[in-house]
């Protein structure tokens, strides 16, 4: 195992372990598309939500145009738009349990071809939701498992045959 | 000639570990001879409100000595003029590694508490802090380190301990990127300037030495399971 640290090559800022792709540590900076989850906090009245996404800023979801009212402590998933500010095709996320993981741990729980996702829902039933910045939303199934899944994969994202570790900790349903 | 037997370019032990403090974002704690230093990062967050949102982020960096950390500074709990200067000092040299245009509106914050104090814990901070800010997942151009030169007896060396830093005829703390960008240079005493050229010098000739111990601590922390307390739930 070797450790690739900022500034090893020209472009990279952040440290790696070499052969795995995305950064050991990463904080999420919003780019347009990205999908987020986030929380109602605040509504500026009859214009805007704002919606904290945990990030260094809360995005704003513009009331025009929005079939439903949120409520402040709604969860949403929706797409950062291209002035980085507002959020698009938002959709309420009713019940379940809202999780909170490093934000470069998620393409891990995803997984190659969101083959992880899927067999994450197979062992323990759970519909998940994953929010680029770091967020994930849960309801259904055994959560209490999925959420022993999610914290296997954040500790041993780094570790070799995690897809294997988690079949043999945690079985098929 | 040094009063510990050292060489003239010999550094004292140094131990670095990262990922110490579980309610940071990222943590170092640095032992650099009898020095002791614990380095805690939080964020990117939000700015106060108070402050206008900016094109680059707010660094705040605070520089505090526990109240037993030293003989003479113990008992004191506000922070001195010591630990304001080098808040100061390390918050500039620092803001020269962080990508600061990467998160607009939003503040890091690095809060450096020295536990144990021998000589040089500005430049031994400096260290702690790159680590904890690789740690945190926060984006910066290159490593870096820092050493403080001295004068004794007309000779220049590396790495003052307390008792030389006192007695010896200057100090001139350095930091320095890893491609050689100097990012912190402060100087007491009277030093000629092929003298400090040659504490340059010095200085950036241990290069290596820092970013082997650098890699080594990120190695210890990734050679084994993290913790599962990095997942909360909200």
């Amino acid at each position: 195992m070797r450790v690739v640290l900022p500034g090893d090559r020209e472009g990279i800022y952040y440290m790696y372990l070499e052969g795995i792709d995305v950064p050991m540590q990463q904080a999420y900076i919003p780019r347009p598309k990205d999908t987020v989850i986030g929380k109602v906090i605040a509504e500026k009245k009859n214009v805007a939500y704002i919606v904290d996404i945990s990030s260094f800023y809360a995005m704003t979801v513009l009331i025009k145009g929005l079939d439903t009212r949120l409520k402040q402590e709604d969860i949403i998933i929706g797409n950062v738009g291209d002035n980085l500010e507002n959020l698009e095709n938002i959709r309420v996320l009713k019940g379940g349990v809202l999780i909170e993981l490093p934000p470069s741990k998620i393409p891990r729980v995803i997984g190659t071809r969101g083959e992880m996702l899927k067999h994450i829902s197979n062992i323990t039933g759970s519909k998940l939701e994953i929010g680029k910045n770091g967020l994930v939303w849960m309801n259904g199934g055994k959560l209490h498992t999925t959420i022993k899944i999610l914290e296997t994969i954040v500790r041993r994202a780094h570790i070799r045959g995690l897809t294997d570790y988690i079949s043999k900790e945690f079985g098929e349903r | 000639m040094r009063a510990d037997g050292r060489g003239i370019d010999e550094l004292r032990k140094l131990r670095l570990e990262v990922g110490v403090l579980k309610n940071a974002k990222g943590s170092a704690y640095v032992e650099w001879g009898m020095n002791k230093i614990l380095v805690g990062v939080y964020g990117p967050e939000e700015a106060p409100p108070a402050v206008e949102r900016a094109e680059r982020c707010i660094l705040k960096v605070e520089y505090r000595m526990a109240t037993f950390c030293s003989l003479e500074e113990h008992g004191k709990y506000t922070p001195n003029r010591r630990a304001v200067e080098i808040s100061k000092v390390l918050r500039e040299a620092l803001s020269n590694l962080i990508i600061l245009e990467n998160y607009p509106g939003g503040m890091i914050e690095v809060q450096i508490l020295v536990l144990q104090a021998e000589g040089g814990t500005r430049v031994a901070s400096f260290l702690g802090a790159v680590a904890a800010l690789i740690d945190a997942g926060i984006a910066i151009r290159d490593i870096g380190y820092g050493i403080s030169a001295g004068k004794i007896n007309n000779t220049i060396v590396l790495d003052l301990s307390k008792e030389e830093d006192n007695l010896g005829q200057g100090d001139i703390p350095i930091c320095v990127t890893r491609r050689g960008d100097i990012v912190l240079l402060q100087s007491d005493g009277k030093i000629q300037p092929e003298e400090l050229e040659r504490a340059i010098d010095m200085i950036i000739s241990k290069r290596d030495v820092f970013e082997n111990i650098i890699r080594e601590a990120f190695m210890r922390r990734y050679s084994k399971e993290l913790d599962s307390d990095l997942v909360k739930v909200i």
